[in-house]
């Protein structure tokens, strides 16, 4: 009810449609009067002045009681004298005349000043404001529901993926690995590494196909640096140097291609002609290797 | 009509206030830049997490990196686990009896399979990171309420103390990296904020669990770095001086819960201290001994004491508020009247946080390595300065509202700078390459009228540049040229004959904005940015950079 009531504010429309205007401004600068008093208590108590901050809270508590009396035989509606009495009887023993000051009662005080506070709040606000304040909320709801929806609609939309994997991928201690998606991540200095003397495979796999018009290869290279305090280069020696390259769409193969590979001397890739429509998957072999092993370092898709 | 448009801006005070630091928190998470490239010590948390995984057990192999640095890595490890655990539950419960032996849990197998290849690879490293940066962030909201409980109902000044620590490019610079600075300064910010609750708490029971917060926070202050003890003797001075801790019995009350919450934060966020006692005491000393040794020459080491107070203070109040010195300066204006507001109307609190930056530098300075991510834990007390700087600022112009909105206004273009500067940061770091490098390079040579000394490597690079624009020998006087400027790439010299820790000792440093050079020097970052240094001779030589295989470049 609460949260219907925080959207159509049909009780704030009554009540603002049943007060006078008179009675309006009443409720409005007792409301605010008690505000600002409850608002100094908190920055007397944050400031360490208690007994002050005490006497404020009292204060503002003083003022929300003369914005109800101010709404003369409204009053009931916007707070029942019973439930008024009970917050009399709340706030009463905190005005101490001794001077003593109690510490405990402040928070209390201050959560019926808010009380009161609420309760005058309807009867403060012109008809025209409450209409106002309903459009703005309902406008709030449906630009958050929306971004809502838009995010969620981000999150499960069905992307285009593309993904690697390999025969085999070398690691070294486990603390360091080569695997396949290192060709795909637009990073030169990251490789996929077969292990040491071995011949194997990378494939490249589209979901959904795509036409592929050729591939642009970097080669593995001996740039490599890792985080354990290497700062220099440091020779893996892992590169390939022939290369076959199967392209299959529809479950087979439509285009085969061997090529040589140079080792890298300064970041040069090679581009690999495919021209096929919906290739499923490329699958690229390593035949032979220079120095101890193939790989790859980037495996660009031309479209 | 003056009583409902008061009622109006306090309302939209605090919407705007919340909004600003939703938008502040955002921007600190979207331009993290995770993938910034190579940190030096991170593969010790890799390697231990490899450990972990091969015996599936909390194994933390390098007792110098705690476990506040090394949890995140488990938590993304573990996240991993998540699709196969009810398999892998289901397969222990099937074989109680057999022993405990991976290899018999093919679930188990499959999710080791699967880390091994994961870690280790670059999309891991920056999920960690992400966790970290995370783990981080809570900073910029305990902030947020340190200056609203101390000045009550200031919401946009508050949400401006949250500004100016998130959209540091210093403070987000740390947070990247799965060091455990950036999460010190957030347990910091926490008993920063936790002094203000207990000094303002409403009722005893709010006191006691203030107590036991600022407890805990302190606890994991200290297992994050010996330094933070200092952090915890402050905390317990807070509790003992607490205004609702009057009468020795509640005293004693107090003092014990918060050494209870101290003590289970430190042992539950610290295991090492009670599993491995005799390795923690002897790491502790060797970090201390790590701090006192004298390494001639090493970028990071400084003259003690003067010299390393005062480049502290330079990068506190110069430096880490705005990557632009002079915005720096006018934020950091702002921070004094701050100071000076929290000690004249919070002196109890002023008093109390201050104890902790005191203790940190007085023990800290008389050590010759200076680093400076150790003093990222002033960061939110400098931040809570600002918001309290601003008030004040604000309560002394209430006779001239042009003047207010002016510095409204100012601050709100500072911040925008600053943010932009963050966006800047995460596109160069993604977008920048060798080629972006060079090109850039070339602009400013063509922009500029000095003379140059290259490096050979540099040259060749410029791939025929220097011969179309300058004369180039091998030989000659540096002296002759005019007004010349030495560019050679970092990889070119001894990265430990780099001076580190000295503003404007680069004059130019040619690469992403990953890192703050001039204090952060030797950040390893991307290979493949090869990043390109513009300095002074005479600078170049007060480093060792041997220049004389370098062509002399003089302009056609």
């Amino acid at each position: 009810m609460r949260l219907l009531e925080y959207f159509f504010l049909r009780q704030a429309e009554a009540a603002a449609n049943d007060v006078m205007d008179d009675a309006r401004g009443v409720a409005l600068r007792a409301r605010v009067r008690s505000m600002r008093a409850a608002m100094a208590a908190d920055t007397l108590w944050a400031a360490g002045h208690r007994a002050e901050a005490l006497r404020f809270a009292c204060g503002a508590f003083d003022a929300g009681l003369e914005g109800l009396a101010g709404l003369g035989e409204l009053r009931e509606r916007a707070m029942p004298e019973a439930e008024v009495d009970q917050l009399r009887a709340i706030v009463e023993p905190a005005r101490r005349p001794d001077g003593v000051v109690h510490t405990d009662p402040f928070p209390v005080v201050q959560s019926v000043n808010r009380r009161l506070e609420r309760a005058l709040e309807p009867w403060s606000r012109s008809p025209g404001e409450v209409r106002r304040l309903r459009r703005v909320r309902a406008v709030t709801a449906a630009l958050a529901l929306v971004a809502s929806l838009v995010a969620l609609v981000w999150v499960l939309m069905p992307r285009d993926r593309v993904w690697a994997t390999a025969s085999a991928y070398r690691t070294f201690e486990t603390v360091e690995t080569w695997p396949p998606e290192n060709v795909l991540d637009r990073d030169e200095n990251t490789y996929w590494h077969l292990p040491a003397g071995e011949k194997g495979w990378i494939d490249l796999h589209f979901d959904p196909p795509r036409d592929v018009r050729a591939l642009r290869i970097l080669n593995a290279h001996d740039l490599h640096v890792d985080d354990r305090q290497r700062y220099d280069r440091r020779p893996f020696g892992h590169a390939s140097r022939r290369i076959d390259v199967r392209t299959y769409a529809g479950g087979r193969e439509v285009a085969r291609t061997e090529h040589a590979l140079a080792r890298v001397a300064d970041f040069e890739q090679v581009t690999i002609p495919i021209d096929a429509r919906s290739v499923e998957r490329i699958r690229i072999e390593v035949t032979e290797f220079w120095g101890a092993g193939g790989g790859l370092a980037e495996v660009e898709v031309l479209e | 009509v003056k009583e409902r448009r008061w009622l109006l801006t306090i309302a939209w005070e605090r919407r705007v206030a919340y909004a600003l630091l939703g938008l502040t928190a955002l921007t600190f998470v979207a331009t993290a830049s995770v993938d910034n490239g190579y940190n030096w010590d991170e593969w010790k948390q890799t390697e231990a997490l490899q450990e972990t995984v091969r015996n599936i057990r909390y194994h933390k192999t390098v007792p110098t990196w705690n476990d506040i640095a090394f949890l995140p890595g488990v938590v993304v490890a573990l996240y991993h686990a998540l699709p196969e655990l009810p398999e892998i539950v289901a397969e222990l419960r099937e074989r109680p009896f057999m022993p405990f032996e991976v290899g018999n849990y093919p679930a188990l197998t499959r999710w080791q399979t699967d880390m091994y290849r994961r870690i280790g690879t670059e999309g891991f490293k920056a999920e960690v990171r992400t966790v970290h940066l995370l783990w981080t962030l809570p900073a910029l909201l305990w902030v947020f309420l340190t200056v609203l409980r101390l000045f009550p109902h200031r919401y946009l000044e508050a949400a401006a103390a949250a500004a100016f620590l998130g959209l540091s490019w210093e403070v987000a610079m740390r947070s990247r990296n799965t060091e455990v600075d950036a999460p010190m300064m957030q347990f910091v910010a926490l008993v920063v904020y936790l002094t203000s609750v207990v000094l303002t708490a409403r009722t005893r029971q709010h006191l006691l669990l203030a107590t036991l917060g600022i407890g805990a926070a302190a606890g994991m202050v200290l297992a994050c770095k010996v330094s933070g003890i200092w952090v915890g003797v402050g905390a317990l001075v807070v509790v003992l001086f607490a205004p609702g801790a009057e009468g020795v019995r509640r005293r004693v009350v107090l003092v014990a819960a918060f050494v209870v919450a101290f003590v289970a934060a430190f042992a539950a966020a610290s295991p090492d201290s009670y599993v491995d006692p005799l390795r923690a005491i002897h790491n502790s000393f060797f970090v201390v001994a790590d701090y006192r040794s004298v390494a001639p020459g090493h970028p990071y080491y400084v003259a003690p004491f003067g010299e390393h107070v005062g480049r502290v203070l330079m990068w506190l109040f110069l430096v880490q508020p705005s990557s632009s010195v002079p915005l720096s300066v006018v934020l950091s204006c702002a921070t004094i009247p701050g100071f000076v507001h929290l000690a004249r109307r919070r002196r109890r609190f002023m008093a109390l946080v201050a104890l902790h930056p005191i203790t940190l530098l007085l023990s800290m300075v008389s050590l010759p390595l200076l680093q400076l991510r150790n003093y990222l834990q002033l960061a939110p007390l400098m931040a809570v300065a600002f918001g309290v700087g601003v008030i004040a600022i604000g309560t002394a112009l209430e006779r001239r509202p042009w003047a207010r909105r002016a510095l409204g206004a100012a601050l709100a273009a500072i911040f925008v700078f600053n943010a932009g500067w963050l966006v800047m940061a995460d596109h160069s770091v993604r977008t920048t390459d060798r080629y972006t490098i060079l090109a850039e390079l070339r602009d400013h040579i063509d922009d500029t009228d000095h003379d140059l000394v290259v490096s050979p490597r540099l040259a060749r690079a410029l791939d025929g540049y220097l011969e179309e624009h300058f004369e180039c020998t091998s030989e000659g006087a540096i002296a002759d040229l005019h007004d010349p400027r030495v560019a050679f790439y970092f990889r070119d010299h001894n990265p430990w004959r780099y001076k580190a820790v000295r503003m404007g000792f680069y004059e130019r440093v040619f690469g992403p904005l990953d890192a703050n050079y001039d204090w952060y020097t030797l950040w390893k970052g991307k290979w493949e940015h090869q990043r390109i240094i513009w300095m002074t001779p005479e600078h170049a030589s007060e480093m060792s950079l041997v220049m004389n295989s370098y062509l002399r470049c003089r302009r056609k």
